[in-house]
């Protein structure tokens, strides 16, 4: 994909879960370089399996097309979930050892991921050890130690008080890279993003600047929102 | 996992593949016992309570653990002593006047003992290594890869099952709890939650490995040497092999 065709684009995006509830129903979604989407649903929309179809997690009708060589990371919401090495810095370092890289350049790349977020000195602990708030950090620092084109980022604020939400916030604004961010906190995602995509039913029911989605709060609530 | 213990700091010469090598072997040792054999039962017994008592370990906890393996033991046991037995089977005569095929009771016995030491010495080798040294070990150790990464995945998921019963059983107290035959009710729900939970919790840590393009390995930045040296090879054979041919003695 070239130009206007974007990053990563879904075309027509269906998936159904085993029991055959809908889950994705003729999805179309574009990102392009550098661009910040919010995504927004109420439980149950399909926010989460749209990131991972999106990621190539999952088998769906329809199609997801990648821009040559488009690296795309993911975030899940449950940081328990994609934290299985034994030191914070193993972990880091897991995903680039995978890619080939030799030990002393992905140790050089798992400490500088730590450094930009706030962990360094953090190296040699249990990644169970660490607060909340880090757990998460370190997901985002495993993240961006794949040097991803586009981040998904599944629910990132879930579980974190006001004060670690809006720390959050910090470091994934100061990213440089594409993300799409699921989320429930409309004012985060609304100091964060440019763009909203609202998901209903596993299908898009509204894309448009994200300030103006949030400025219309009757229609939010009307969408279960 | 615990911190280093005493035995752990001990062993801490030698290398964590070398010293997986050995908790294989004990974990062998702990599978060998017979109560045909007292002998090689005793010292295994012995062997096997000191070890978990220099590693640090509490004799509650092998307790606690050993309370499905007294229940598993005695209703397998009252359902050889109440269904017929095979015609010219020797039988040994129980409490309340009840007998049962002997060779029937010696087997469910051996897994009683086994399923006890097993319990003891796997308590013990849980303070000899630290996560990490545990993962060293398995990726210095000439296993097959898909084993190899079923035993860490399996060894780290360990301890979530067991976060979330406490978090289940915490409920359950909450409400109320449950006593007699309710309890073992609820005790099957639980378990059967559990179950789920382990389910799809594995189903997203699939989806994160792949995501963080798993390659069949879990490496480590330390080096993992190809070979063990021989010496350590030696000292560990022998650590975990004493044990091993102690237990078969009769």
């Amino acid at each position: 994909m070239a130009g206007n065709a974007g990053l990563i684009a879904a075309e027509g995006l269906c998936y159904a879960f085993p029991n055959g509830v809908s889950a994705l129903d003729q999805v179309q979604l574009r990102v392009h370089a550098g661009e910040r989407v919010a995504l927004i649903g109420a439980n149950g929309a399909g926010k989460s399996t749209l990131l991972l179809a999106l990621a190539e997690l999952l088998p769906c009708r329809g199609k997801v097309r990648r821009a040559p060589g488009c690296r795309v990371s993911i975030v899940f919401q449950d940081p328990d979930d994609q934290l299985f090495m034994p030191s914070v810095l193993d972990e880091v370092a897991f995903a680039p050892l995978n890619a080939g890289l030799a030990r002393p350049e992905a140790r050089k790349q798992a400490m500088a991921a730590l450094e930009r977020f706030g962990l360094a000195g953090l190296e040699e602990r249990h990644p169970s050890a660490l607060s909340i708030g880090q757990r998460k950090r370190l997901c985002l620092a495993i993240a961006m130690a794949m040097t991803p084109d586009l981040l998904l980022l599944d629910e990132p604020f879930a579980g974190l008080d006001p004060a670690g939400s809006r720390e959050l916030a910090r470091w994934l604004g100061g990213l440089e890279v594409a993300f799409v961010l699921a989320t429930h906190n409309l004012e985060l995602a609304g100091s964060l993003t440019e763009r909203c995509v609202v998901l209903q039913g596993g299908r898009v029911v509204l894309e448009c600047p994200t300030a103006e989605a949030i400025a219309d709060a009757d229609r939010l609530r009307d969408m279960g929102l | 996992m615990a911190p280093l213990s005493p035995l752990g700091r001990a062993l801490g010469w030698l290398s964590p593949p070398a010293r997986g090598a050995m908790g294989l072997l004990w974990i062998i040792a702990a599978c060998v016992p017979s109560v045909t054999r007292p002998l090689g039962l005793s010292i295994t017994a012995t062997l096997a309570l000191i070890g978990l008592l220099l590693a640090g370990g509490s004799l509650k906890a092998v307790g606690l653990r050993l309370v499905g393996v007294l229940s598993f033991t005695v209703l397998t046991v009252l359902g050889l002593a109440v269904l017929p037995s095979q015609p010219g089977a020797t039988l040994v005569a129980l409490p309340l006047g009840l007998a049962a095929p002997a060779e029937g009771l010696f087997f469910v016995l051996d897994i009683a003992v086994r399923a006890a030491l097993l319990i003891t010495v796997a308590l013990a080798l849980g303070r000899v290594f630290t996560a990490r040294e545990f993962l060293l070990a398995l990726n210095g150790l000439p296993i097959p890869t898909t084993p190899r990464c079923l035993l860490y995945l399996s060894g780290l998921s360990l301890s979530r099952v067991k976060a979330d019963l406490f978090r289940l059983f915490r409920a359950r107290r909450a409400r109320g709890g449950v006593r007699g035959w309710s309890a073992v009710r609820s005790s099957m729900s639980i378990l059967g939650v559990l179950i789920v939970r382990a389910g799809r919790s594995a189903e997203r840590q699939a989806f994160a490995l792949q995501a963080r393009g798993f390659a069949d390995r879990f490496p480590t930045l330390d080096d993992e040497s190809p070979s063990l040296p021989l010496p350590e090879l030696v000292v560990a054979a022998v650590l975990g092999g004493v044990p091993v041919w102690l237990a078969t003695l009769a």
